[in-house]
């Protein structure tokens, strides 16, 4: 019993040891946003996130994503709003300013979007082929996800350039009819479980 | 710095994984159903070998050859897998003979099987009927099972 009264004892003395001060890092993805005028896929994303305690960090990031899916006779239209929750941790950082550096971590991510299949193919013979099409309909996907990254301050400013890569993985997606989706707002074409993503992001620090 | 080389193979292998991509690939077997002939002699009503079968369908826009076998007692073909209610399959014995031609009617109802295969299509209450003009090679026409679900099935007998 005292051993126990001890140890909680010491948590206390942990907790009230570590004081949270208030650090912001808010960041955009200049990259895809970019590439969005470029193609059908439209992708803006950012993030905040927070240094909590030691070389640990806290990050939420927030986008949108409308796609299209035109392959192997699909032809599907997606568009809708995405979640991450993470924390990542500073592998290994500048002595001189501990926001730079490389970090690792895993982040769980939702999805919550539109769908439309125009057409899902039945495959044929002899040119012989045809689709069915699906009314539009509201579906949800989550995933996990790695983040994996480096962080540098621009200059003397309080301006940083953030390149992540996010390995995912699709745990669990509803289904229209059974259908499997073949794209994702978020985690992309999803045909198979695993994909990969990335954003390059420039950051101000608060 | 320790990390960095981590840090870089972990990368490359991310990126294999994310090239195992999409599975375009249908399995044979997981798509739509063919239907399956079996040969019979009229005379008698006992199975047949056919020295060589060639066999025509027309998918929408006009005959499609499917070539000849020989010495087979049955035989798979596609059908149609649009909106159309029927298929027109043709069979001939000789490469210049006379031709029968077997229009297959159904109802269709699909249902979905993965990325790869999109949709497949189930036939049901089939059934057939041998244009009366064109009784030479196939005398006559004898139903099987009427619905196709796979391939293992006759599903109609042609009498030679």
């Amino acid at each position: 019993m005292s051993l126990l009264s001890f140890a909680q004892k010491d948590e206390k003395a942990k907790k009230e040891k570590w004081k949270y001060e208030p650090n912001f890092m808010v960041g955009f993805d200049v990259l895809n946003t970019g590439a969005s005028f470029f193609s059908d896929r439209k992708m803006y994303q950012g993030f905040i996130s927070s240094k909590v305690k030691g070389d640990l960090h806290g990050i939420i990031e927030a986008g949108f994503e409308s796609n299209v899916y035109q392959k192997n006779s699909y032809d599907a239209k997606v568009n809708g709003p995405f979640l991450k929750l993470g924390v990542f941790y500073m592998l290994a950082k500048d002595p001189e300013n501990e926001f730079n550096g490389f970090y690792s971590g895993g982040k769980l991510a939702g999805s919550f979007y539109t769908q439309e299949y125009f057409a899902v193919p039945v495959r044929g013979f002899g040119g012989s082929s045809s689709s069915v099409a699906f009314p539009s309909s509201t579906q949800s996907s989550y995933w996990i996800e790695a983040t994996l990254g480096g962080r540098v301050q621009l200059f003397d400013t309080n301006f940083y350039i953030d390149v992540n890569l996010q390995p995912r993985y699709l745990g669990y997606t509803t289904k229209q009819d059974d259908i499997q989706p073949m794209i994702i707002p978020g985690f992309g074409r999803s045909s198979s479980k695993f994909n990969m993503g990335f954003a390059w992001n420039l950051a101000y620090k608060f | 710095m320790k990390y960095f080389k981590f840090l870089i193979a972990f990368c490359f292998i991310s990126v294999l994984f994310s090239c195992g991509g999409d599975d375009d690939i249908c399995d044979s077997g997981e798509g739509t159903p063919r239907m399956k002939f079996s040969f019979l002699t009229e005379a008698s009503g006992k199975e047949r070998t056919v020295d060589s079968l060639f066999v025509a369908v027309d998918y929408g826009s006009g005959k499609v050859q499917l070539g000849a076998q020989t010495n087979i007692t049955s035989r798979v073909v596609p059908l149609r897998v649009d909106n159309s209610p029927y298929t027109d399959v043709y069979f001939k014995v000789r490469t210049n003979g006379a031709e029968s031609k077997v229009r297959v009617n159904y109802t269709t109802k699909s249902s979905y099987v993965s990325p790869g295969c999109g949709i497949k299509i189930n036939y049901e209450n089939l059934n057939s009927v041998l244009d009366p003009t064109t009784t030479t090679p196939v005398k006559s026409i004898e139903a099987g099972q009427n619905f196709i679900e796979n391939e293992n099935k006759t599903n109609l007998y042609l009498l030679f």
